[in-house]
């Protein structure tokens, strides 16, 4: 089959590599038909995570149907439409049992480059780097779905494959960001970073009960999108300081909540100073992620206000001011997806129409322009949202 | 996952950084360059041990930046020589793992209890074979291609509370070993503690087996816990991957962004 493959930094190629077999009683065989690029694959392409090979089949946000099902199998058969969430749980461990599958214990067959690196070690994740397992992913046009019953859906009639694929990552991402931030009615929420999984956010926070939704970044059409699709009163920090921005529209309270959809790459805005200070640091390795959007937000948000953080992380940040934080009183919430516990509350109110995630993929692309398409969402050109490989198209 | 990146860097660097295979953007390395500067000015006003200090910090980011020096690599070193580092053991001869299993203790103890099941636990022994109701014989690969056997003898068996057992008559491993089972708080399950004491080193234990005692205890619990929760054991086995040689065998691709 083909499939697209990591090479080395910002070095994708497309590949022909051995179909994947069934190996486990509890596996599925999964024929692509719709396979998402995500904000978090630009870490690896950049070179800031770690434990990548050159060969691995990267992407981890798809839609497709069963051709083959392990003997173990109860739920799904061959011929369903399935989305799958794109981090493994087992399904049986003591935190999928609570929901929480992205901490899953037994899904990483890895294990030990995240224990020795965070003491512990989370879920597998597909295409993801070997430190979160070292699955094959999905821009490929077969891929093996391990512990299927736990971590396929299927897709209910009236929900189309543009929005089904979504629920994969991007929605269930963006909507625990909005829930484990505990929003209650008239509270008022700002997001930074208004790609795909923060105008999830933004949707999931008005569906939870926010009055105001605030939604920060630096590019007009994707400030103009979370205004028009999800209802966010847009926020250009290049143009105004965020903080005085977020409290005077807040009654010089700050926001309550305060949702983080950026992650490691962030950059400082309009303070160059602090730009260059961060980015000098992770040059040569005194830090490897970068905390500008972390310090606004503990400055920003309203004194006994939550931070929740769903943007990617991988190392150790530095200048992290604790001292605002503790003084504050902030709650602190973050984490990957635990997609398994939302999908099918997701489907509803996809169904309801009260959520349509299908506008994030801007393009649907041949398998074949992955590298180009990869280049594109990384430049941000074309008013990109998301690149949605087709591989059989 | 969630993430767009803000950086300001990305319009800069799309070009060359696209070419400029696992090296700094440029705008990264202009930060590091100035920075280096900065700190070599700093170093050079301030004198002393101190300054020559900051000096050498300053020239290795400005060397970082001109170079375009690898990102990915701190990363790497960075998160793990962060966390405190462990106590190393004081007597190195015994070693302890300890896992949480959601299971009640009866399933865990049951699987353990026949010890013909445990080369699905340890592959580095080749079989068990059950003699009697407390005898056993265990044979290992070697890491020479020479089995390695010994004989085991079971001391105490409490039922789903405590296993020990030793190594019997002439063997190059003597060792003795028990698992303890004991229910974790609340609605966890139980909790699963291997103990190994060998009676050599751990390094003379690893050039027979191929493994330290140590991991041995852990990679066994991982194990016993994935089976018993999930009734398989995560696998990559005959997963497809691409080339994993740098550049060898370009018959295999389709098209790049090179």
């Amino acid at each position: 089959m083909r499939a697209l493959c990591w090479n080395g930094t910002n070095d994708l190629r497309v590949e022909r590599v051995p179909d994947p077999v069934l190996v486990n009683p509890h596996d599925v065989i999964v024929k692509v038909s719709l396979s998402s690029v995500c904000g978090s694959d630009l870490h690896l392409l950049g070179g800031y995570v770690p434990t990548m090979q050159p060969g691995d089949i990267i992407g981890h946000e798809f839609l497709g149907e069963i051709v083959e099902k392990g003997p173990e199998v109860r739920y799904l058969n061959r011929g369903d439409r399935i989305v799958t969430v794109s981090i493994i749980g087992c399904g049986h461990c003591g935190h999928c049992q609570h929901g929480d599958s992205s901490l899953c214990d037994n899904s990483n067959p890895k294990p030990e480059a995240a224990r020795a690196a965070y003491g512990h070690c989370g879920a597998g994740i597909f295409g993801y780097s070997h430190a979160f397992g070292g699955y094959a992913g999905s821009h490929a046009e077969y891929v093996r779905v391990p512990y299927a019953d736990f971590n396929g859906f299927r897709v209910p009639e009236g929900i189309t494959d543009e929005q089904a694929v979504f629920v994969s990552d991007a929605v269930p991402t963006g909507y625990m960001a909005a829930d484990m931030a505990g929003i209650k009615p008239g509270d008022v929420v700002a997001v930074w970073g208004c790609g795909g999984v923060g105008q999830m956010a933004m949707r999931s926070a008005y569906l939870l009960g926010a009055e105001r939704v605030i939604g920060i970044d630096r590019f007009p059409d994707r400030l103009r999108a979370a205004q028009m699709k999800a209802g966010a009163e847009p926020l250009d920090y290049t143009r105004v300081d965020v903080f005085d921005a977020l409290q005077s529209m807040t009654g010089g309270r700050g926001p309550d909540v305060c949702i983080d959809a950026v992650g490691m790459e962030a950059d400082s805005g309009a303070n160059a100073l602090e730009d260059l200070y961060d980015r000098a640091k992770q040059v040569v390795g005194l830090q490897s992620d970068r905390p500008a959007v972390l310090r606004q937000m503990i400055e920003a948000c309203r004194k006994g206000g939550t931070l929740s953080i769903v943007g990617v992380y991988g190392g150790v940040i530095d200048k992290f001011p604790m001292g605002a934080a503790m003084n504050k009183g902030l709650t602190f919430r973050m984490g990957q997806q635990n997609g398994q516990r939302y999908a099918e509350r997701l489907f509803g109110h996809i169904v309801k129409g009260e959520l349509d995630p299908s506008y994030l993929m801007t393009h649907r692309w041949s398998l074949d322009d992955g590298p180009k398409g990869y280049r594109m969402f990384k430049d941000k050109a074309d008013d990109c949202l998301r690149v949605v490989f087709a591989p059989h198209a | 996952m969630a993430s767009n990146s803000l950086s300001a860097s990305h319009r800069a660097a799309v070009g060359p950084a696209l070419r400029a295979s696992g090296r700094a953007g440029m705008a990264g390395r202009w930060a590091a360059m100035l920075g280096g500067t900065a700190l070599g000015l700093l170093g050079a006003r301030r004198g002393g041990w101190g300054g020559i200090a900051l000096g050498a910090v300053g020239a290795g980011l400005f060397l970082a930046g001109a170079t375009g020096g690898p990102l990915a690599l701190p990363t790497v070193v960075l998160p793990a020589g962060i966390l405190p580092r462990r106590r190393p053991h004081r007597t190195p001869e015994r070693t302890q793992s300890v896992v949480t299993i959601a299971a009640p203790a009866e399933e865990v103890y049951r699987f353990w209890r026949n010890f013909a099941n445990l080369p699905k636990l340890m592959p580095w022994l080749d079989r068990v074979d059950v003699l009697s109701a407390t005898e056993s014989q265990w044979i290992a690969k070697g890491t020479d291609g020479e089995p390695v056997r010994w004989r085991v003898a079971l001391d105490r068996v409490d039922e789903n509370e405590l296993l020990t057992w030793h190594t019997a008559g002439e063997t190059p491993l003597p060792h003795r070993a028990s698992l303890m089972l004991k229910p974790a708080p609340g609605d966890r399950g139980t909790e699963v503690r291997l103990t190994l004491v060998h009676r050599h080193p751990p390094a003379e234990v690893a050039r027979l087996l191929g493994l330290t005692p140590e991991r041995q205890a852990h990679d066994a619990l991982l194990r016993l816990k994935q089976r018993i929760e999930t009734g398989e054991l995560s696998t990559l086995d005959r997963q497809p991957h691409g080339n994993r040689g740098l550049g060898l065998n370009p018959a295999s691709r389709l098209g790049g962004v090179e």
